[in-house]
């Protein structure tokens, strides 16, 4: 089983690998903020590889399937307020990272469930696209 | 300033990340809460109780007995022998969440 992220040849970059260099470090960083993106970044690759090593199946508590969609989620906290929702699907050998953003640990407004709908009907339409073009990925 | 942008614009961010100095630590760290998440998961599936009874017995939440399961958060101690307690943890059981072999089962239950 091989991880890898989607590319969009409409946005030319790879969404979820575009997401995780937020949390490159910098030279003006202070050691807090290094630890911080240290262990945002160490916790997403730990429950990645552990789904990987499973298969790349939904396998609860790490990873859940989405209602309605044929991709699943991985959920790893951002801060207290903020979650970081990873989407995949596995195809063939591969562990593919189709999407990310952010949302809030809970939430209850119409608003707030319709922009995290948005944000996976966006990784449905990656999914669609991945279809077409089966080469369409970069290395993890 | 342009080749700046050009060197992160081809940067692999988690090979990167890994070069960091904390990444190792915070990895092993992660590991570890994802084994004892996974571990109290299955325990409690099988002994058939919710997150909500799990929550009730050990005097906490349904959305903190989610989190530690889903390996968001560090557990607290005194939580931990809570939910021990409550799902009856044998040395099996640390022994799948540390990777470790029990070669003596009375000998770690006393």
């Amino acid at each position: 089983m091989k991880i890898v992220y989607y590319y969009d040849e409409n946005l030319k970059f790879c969404p979820v690998k575009e997401y995780f260099k937020n949390y490159l470090l910098n030279e003006n960083d202070s050691d807090s903020v290094i630890r911080r993106k240290q262990k945002i970044l160490a916790d997403i690759d730990a429950k990645i590889n552990y789904i990987k090593d499973n298969g790349a199946r939904p396998i609860p508590p790490i990873s859940k399937p989405l209602r309605g969609y044929s991709f699943f989620e991985i959920l790893s906290p951002k801060d207290f307020k903020t979650v970081i929702r990873i989407l995949y699907f596995r195809y063939q050998d591969k562990m593919v990272l189709l999407h990310v953003f952010e949302k809030p640990a809970s939430y209850s407004t119409n608003r707030e469930k319709k922009r995290v709908n948005e944000q996976n009907k966006i990784a449905d339409s990656f999914l669609d696209i991945f279809k077409l073009n089966l080469e369409n990925y970069e290395e993890y | 300033m342009k080749n700046i942008n050009n060197k992160k614009k081809n940067t692999n961010p988690m090979k990167e990340a890994k070069r960091g100095p904390y990444f190792e630590q915070f990895s092993k760290e992660a590991k570890d809460r994802i084994a004892l998440g996974v571990e109290i998961y299955n325990t409690r599936i099988s002994l058939g109780i919710s997150q909500q009874e799990l929550a009730r017995i050990t005097k906490t939440t349904q959305k903190m007995i989610s989190n530690i399961e889903s390996a968001n958060i560090d557990i607290r101690f005194s939580t931990l022998n809570k939910i021990k307690k409550a799902l009856n943890f044998k040395s099996d059981n640390w022994a799948r969440i540390y990777s470790f072999v029990v070669e003596n089962k009375k000998a770690l239950s006393r």
